[in-house]
């Protein structure tokens, strides 16, 4: 038993002033429930990554009076164990139809994820207290990942021109895509001498900010005839955490590592199976350590691994399609879209479509590189398990 | 040094969870915990051990010496008291005793700051007086 994907909208603004995340949630879910085939009061799931109290507003809002709810708020991966989640749920009766739902505008309202430090953290539980360690010292996003990106280079001898490759081949995709924010070619040599941001990662080995919203529909396979499309089917995945470990952690220990693996066991998939990657490309950094982490290639090998352009449209493991979070959207949480695209080359009506694509890994990556964060690796596939 | 002119860096929010640590920055230490019960070393020094989830905690001054393990040069920041200060290297230092922190490094060119380095802390008053570790190149 399993549960299909039957619903995927990603809404195609990308600056949108004026805009609610209510109101990208409300229009995507109406997008994906049409998508899915369903009328609203087959909806008897939500998932919403927020706050603790953030499914029951979006419940109001939608007017929806689910039976199943999932905050499960880890950052940017939380859409990623939403469908696991859900997939689950279903196996077990405990909901029939999920909505999943994302809306942002962090681009109209300003935010500057990477050159904040995350000191005034909303913390209703008082479980976030190790942030204040942050504080005094003025670390941005950027350089959470920035860190890790100079151990990795430092331990393996990765270069910049080897990040750099990433950007290019998220870019070239980019290209395809009329809705993706930055759509014009970059070179190695563009990512080089962009203006740095925190060493190493420059201005384009960072994502973009945009506006954005997005909607996912998981069904049991009893409703899956409805969808207007093919059904994309959930194959199995795996969470894991890395944090501090009491200051014993290695810069270079990531959740990927353990969620990645795990997911391709439970799947009874290899690597060699995947025809898709979707990663979540905060930056660079983030893509190439997640290659090696879930087991594309050794660590230490992922800077040759992206050589050549192994990530880009007809390489040997096309990366984010889309653009990615480096070139497309990012409103924040990306981990939504990193399904939506999947789910929308498994069924065949990308916009930039790839040839041959049945089997897909999303892998998604919440918090710091360089101390806490999550990690969430999903297995999509065209046909059902 | 001019940090006499350098507007003064934000305090950190006050966490009980961290009291052990900051009394200890204000005495010119770096705190980290060590069970009774399985002898084990951490940091933050936190109220329930880690490893074992003994509540019997002592906090111990560190040595104060250690080893970048990775820096960042910070060339962006939204906020005003870190504009002031750029550029600055981000550095996580893996103490002598075997655990590591982020912290900042100071009287040297950040570029100049490489992995390997070998640093000592000192502590500098933050906007309300608490105390903090920052790290310097150990003198040759």
């Amino acid at each position: 038993m399993t549960a299909a994907i039957t619903g995927a909208y990603e809404h195609p603004l990308r600056k949108a002033p004026g805009y609610t995340p209510l109101q990208f949630i409300g229009e995507s879910a109406r997008a994906a429930l049409a998508d899915a085939g369903l009328m609203k009061d087959d909806i008897d799931g939500l998932a919403v990554s927020g706050d603790a109290m953030s499914p029951v507003y979006v419940a109001e809002y939608l007017g929806l009076k689910p039976r199943w709810f999932d905050s499960t708020s880890i950052g940017g991966s939380s859409f990623l164990s939403h469908v696991m989640h859900a997939a689950d749920a279903i196996a077990q009766g405990s909901a029939r139809a999920v909505l999943i739902v994302y809306g942002s505008v962090a681009r109209s309202g300003g935010a500057a994820f990477g050159t904040i430090s995350r000191e005034s953290a909303s913390d209703p539980m008082g479980v976030e207290a190790f942030e204040a360690l942050l504080t005094p010292y003025g670390v941005p996003l950027a350089a959470q990942y920035g860190l890790v990106a100079s151990a990795h280079m430092q331990r393996y001898g990765t270069t910049r021109a080897q990040l750099a490759a990433i950007a290019v081949a998220m870019r070239e995709h980019a290209s395809h895509n009329p809705v993706a924010l930055y759509r014009d070619p970059i070179t190695v040599d563009d990512v080089l001498n962009a203006p740095m941001i925190c060493s190493p990662l420059g201005r384009l080995d960072c994502c973009v900010i945009t506006d954005g919203g997005g909607a996912l529909v998981v069904v049991h396979p009893d409703l899956a005839s409805n969808a207007r499309t093919t059904p994309v089917w959930v194959a199995g995945g795996s969470e894991a955490v890395a944090h501090g470990e009491g200051g014993l952690r290695s810069p270079l220990d990531l959740a990927a590592a353990q969620s990645g693996p795990a997911a391709f066991e439970r799947s009874g998939y290899t690597p060699d199976d995947i025809d898709l990657f979707m990663v979540y490309d905060s930056f660079t950094i983030t893509v190439l350590t997640s290659i090696e982490g879930v087991g594309f290639c050794k660590p230490g090998e992922g800077g040759d691994f992206v050589l050549g352009g192994a990530l880009g449209p007809g390489g040997r493991l096309p990366t984010n399609t889309d653009g990615g979070a480096l070139s497309s959207n990012h409103p924040g949480r990306r981990g939504i879209f990193l399904v939506i695209e999947a789910v929308r080359q498994l069924r065949g009506d990308a916009v930039n479509q790839q040839p041959g694509i049945s089997v897909a890994m999303c892998h998604g990556t919440g918090g710091y590189l360089n101390g806490r964060h999550s990690g969430v690796s999903l297995m999509l596939t065209g046909e059902r398990t | 040094m001019t940090q006499i002119e350098l507007p003064p860096r934000p305090a950190p929010k006050p966490e009980v969870e961290l009291e052990s640590y900051w009394a200890a920055a204000s005495d010119g230490h770096i705190g980290i915990g060590r069970c009774g019960e399985c002898r084990k070393v951490f940091l933050p020094p936190q109220k329930v051990c880690p490893q074992c989830w003994s509540s019997d905690i002592a906090v111990e001054a560190a040595s104060g010496c250690g080893t970048v393990e990775a820096v960042s040069v910070v060339h962006r920041h939204s906020s005003p008291a870190f504009k002031a200060r750029l550029p600055y290297a981000i550095v996580l230092v893996r103490l002598d005793e075997g655990v590591a922190l982020t912290s900042s490094i100071v009287d040297i060119d950040p570029d100049q700051v490489s992995i390997g380095m070998r640093v000592t802390a000192e502590f500098e008053a933050t906007a309300d007086g608490t105390r903090i570790p920052l790290f310097a190149p150990e003198a040759s």
